[in-house]
């Protein structure tokens, strides 16, 4: 376990390495820091704190998309997918087997570019098979901006002959999509905890700084009663959030991504009041908070999904599990 | 703290039943709280003494109250609830993770938790700390339920505004005597004594004493209040010159705020653990109650997800309090993070058991319970209240000068 000096220097630490903007791929960086070693030490603690930093500070680098081929190299035991980019489904999929061509139609979404040299995983389907493409010249990958021009998302196309593609035994693919997916809840989770408790920390200082009718606008109870409510939310996210770490299991991480993503919502709707009109510009920083948790609340299912798929599994196995013991 | 009790400790408690465990049953006997929990459940499934409290359902809180505190007194014979109250106080040691444990144990067992523990796990900790000498002479008696205690704060004009209360304390000889009325005290009408905030000099909170009075003698007299649910939870308490020895000052004469204070870690926060274990609970039995109905899904998943935050974040309370942490402000996050979770875990299930909740007579506890609900954002400080505390005292908005 990693002691509150250690914690608060990793946190300095990742906070210079997300957000430089030269200095060479994220990876690169992260060796110089001595991640490695801070991972084998303490991984939860670690890679929790290096997406809530993320989040804190809007940074732009791909640090998911990495994580997520680690977890599917290590789920399939097949170790040359650690350096291979992870596709998503895509809103303009899906990819698809094509009977007449017998080609893989590509249309996913990579959380950065990908070059032609990379090898990809592509998911097909709704249970995925998942398709591995090694560097082939066919792939397209084209900057996907929409609400979040700074988040680094690409869309992936390409029309894949049969023999360019091997696919992971379908038992295997299984199991290993669905580790992809509670391992990329669980850090998007921790990125929206980061968001979430940087928008409020911002709404509560300029609410000390703004004045109305004589006096600071924080002293008005309507708005410290919207900050307060984001805030014992926040708190109850981010517990969730480095539960799902420590237990590691679908469930947790299911729970604390349905959570992260209400509580960052609310977040900024209580913080958008709070601002007033000047919020609502781009002179001011909250429109990117705002963005980037409506594109992470997104990823592998947003909220109010979530909630829903909560409630039907309970439904369905009648027991209301614990999360957490004494 | 997961693992199963060992091999040695299983074939020790094998015949608990059969001999009370005072002796053998110490905190130190047990590796953690949850291998306590795990001796616990075996314990309850196999004494036949037990087996009564198991899904009963009460008609009427005063008929809970009877019944119920044959389980109290049980657990205390037994020793198990002794487990995370100091031996001064009748307890057999150990930290509060095993009471904490305790009420997990019960609730995974649906029994019902004796109305008492509640106001236990708020007062005892008062009076260890501000009044020594009350605790080792009462509390024994009042952990087994040979009495019952009741908090006594708000007045008819003094509610979320606690220090403009009234009620006098004034000396009288080698003791005092009190003279206002109290209102909203829990199960008042069930118990033999009050914690009480009193008024022993000036205005404002330092102006304030905290005494133990007995509520059987001339010149009190409690009167249940029927709650929305159609149960007396509470009372008011009338005042007329009561007597109080000198030795009932539960901390110092005009130190009251103080006590009022400390006990407010202990009410916000080992309370959230206890309700946590409730929702979880009541959720899981009306799933059972009604078929599942995909357009409830929602609203059940929402609750969940509400009421598993709250038992991480409680978890985190009762490890501060274990480790005797003073807590401050931020308990009021811990009601917050309550009433959220209280209030969406009976929504939805009201949305799930459907019209039977409304029309079904077998279902008059859980109708009860769901009323009582709706009690959350106001009792034990209001959520305004609690909202105002954590903008101002947490996050340090500014306060009006």
């Amino acid at each position: 376990m990693m002691d509150q000096d250690t914690l608060e220097m990793l946190r300095s630490s990742l906070r210079h390495v997300l957000t430089q903007d030269s200095g060479g791929p994220l990876a690169g960086r992260l060796h110089e820091l001595g991640w490695d070693e801070v991972v084998a030490d303490d991984s939860s603690t670690a890679l929790r704190t290096m997406f809530e930093v993320k989040g804190d500070t809007l940074s732009s680098a791909d640090a998911l998309g990495p994580r997520l081929a680690a977890v599917l190299a290590e789920s399939t035991g097949d170790d040359r997918l650690a350096s291979a980019t992870v596709a998503l489904a895509s809103p303009f999929g899906p990819s698809r087997w094509d009977e007449g061509t017998d080609h893989l139609v590509i249309d996913a979404m990579t959380l950065s570019a990908t070059s032609s040299a990379t090898t990809v995983v592509v998911p097909v389907g709704a249970a995925p098979r998942l398709a591995i493409v090694v560097a082939h010249v066919g792939l397209t990958s084209t900057p996907l901006g929409g609400i979040d021009e700074s988040f680094g998302a690409h869309r992936l196309t390409g029309d894949i002959e049969a023999d360019a593609i091997e696919w992971i035994d379908d038992r295997l693919a299984a199991t290993a999509w669905n580790d992809v997916v509670s391992h990329g809840r669980w850090l998007v989770a921790c990125e929206l905890v980061g968001i979430a408790r940087h928008v409020i920390a911002a709404a509560a200082q300029y609410t000390g700084e703004r004045v109305q009718y004589g006096r600071k606008i924080g002293t008005f109870q309507a708005l410290q009663h919207r900050v307060a409510s984001a805030h014992s939310m926040v708190i109850g996210a981010g517990h969730l959030a480095a539960e799902a770490g420590n237990a590691g299991d679908d469930w947790s991480a299911l729970v604390a991504k349905a959570m992260a993503g209400q509580a960052a919502e609310f977040a900024c709707t209580q913080a958008q009041q709070c601002y007033g009109a000047i919020g609502f510009t781009w002179e001011h920083e909250f429109h990117r908070y705002l963005r980037r948790t409506y594109m992470l609340d997104r990823l592998f299912g947003d909220w109010r999904s979530l909630e829903h798929e909560i409630g039907i599994r309970l439904q369905a196995t009648g027991v209301v599990p614990h999360i957490g013991s004494l | 703290m997961t693992d199963p009790p060992t091999d040695a400790l299983a074939d020790a408690l094998a015949d608990a039943s059969a001999h009370p465990l005072t002796e053998q049953l110490a905190a130190a006997t047990f590796e953690s709280a949850s291998e306590y929990a795990a001796a616990l459940e075996r314990f309850l499934r196999t004494d036949e003494r037990a087996g009564v409290y198991i899904g009963y359902r009460p008609p009427s809180l005063e008929d809970s109250s009877r019944h119920m505190a044959g389980l109290q007194a049980l657990l205390f014979d037994t020793g198990w609830s002794r487990l995370g109250w100091p031996v001064r106080a009748g307890g057999l040691g150990g930290d509060p993770r095993f009471r904490a444990a305790m009420f997990e144990t019960l609730w995974k067992l649906d029994i019902q938790i004796p109305e008492p523990f509640t106001t236990l796990e708020i007062l005892v900790p008062v009076l260890l700390v501000f009044a020594p000498h009350l605790a080792d002479e009462l509390l024994p008696s009042l952990l087994r339920g040979d009495e019952g205690w009741a908090q006594a704060f708000s007045e008819p004009d003094a509610g979320s505004d606690l220090a403009s209360l009234r009620t006098r304390l004034e000396p009288d000889g080698d003791g005092y005597r009190l003279t206002g009325q109290k209102v909203w005290s829990t199960y008042g009408h069930l118990a033999q004594r009050s914690v009480l905030l009193a008024r022993s000099g000036g205005p404002g909170h330092k102006g304030l004493t905290m005494v133990l009075v007995d509520l059987d003698q001339t010149g009190v007299e409690v009167r249940p209040i029927r709650a929305e649910d159609g149960e007396n939870h509470f009372s008011e308490i009338f005042l007329d010159d009561a007597w109080v020895p000198g030795d009932r000052i539960i901390g110092q004469l005009g130190g009251g705020w103080a006590v009022a204070m400390y006990m407010l870690q202990w009410e916000r926060g080992a309370w959230g653990w206890l309700q946590q274990g409730r929702f979880h609970s009541r959720l899981q039995h009306a799933l059972q109650l009604a078929p599942a109905e995909p357009s409830h899904a929602a609203s059940l998943g929402h609750a969940y997800t509400l009421v598993a935050a709250l038992r991480l974040h409680t978890r985190e309370t009762v490890e501060r309090l274990a480790r005797e942490e003073t807590l401050g402000p931020e308990v009021s996050i811990d009601k917050l993070l309550l009433i959220d979770a209280e209030l969406a875990t009976w929504n939805a299930i009201r949305d799930h058991v459907g019209p039977r909740f409304e029309l079904d007579e077998e279902l008059h506890w859980l109708r009860a319970e769901y009323l009582f609900s709706r009690a959350a954002p106001i009792y034990g400080g209001s959520q305004e209240i609690q909202r105002t505390l954590v903008a101002q005292r947490v996050l340090h908005m500014p306060r009006e000068s």
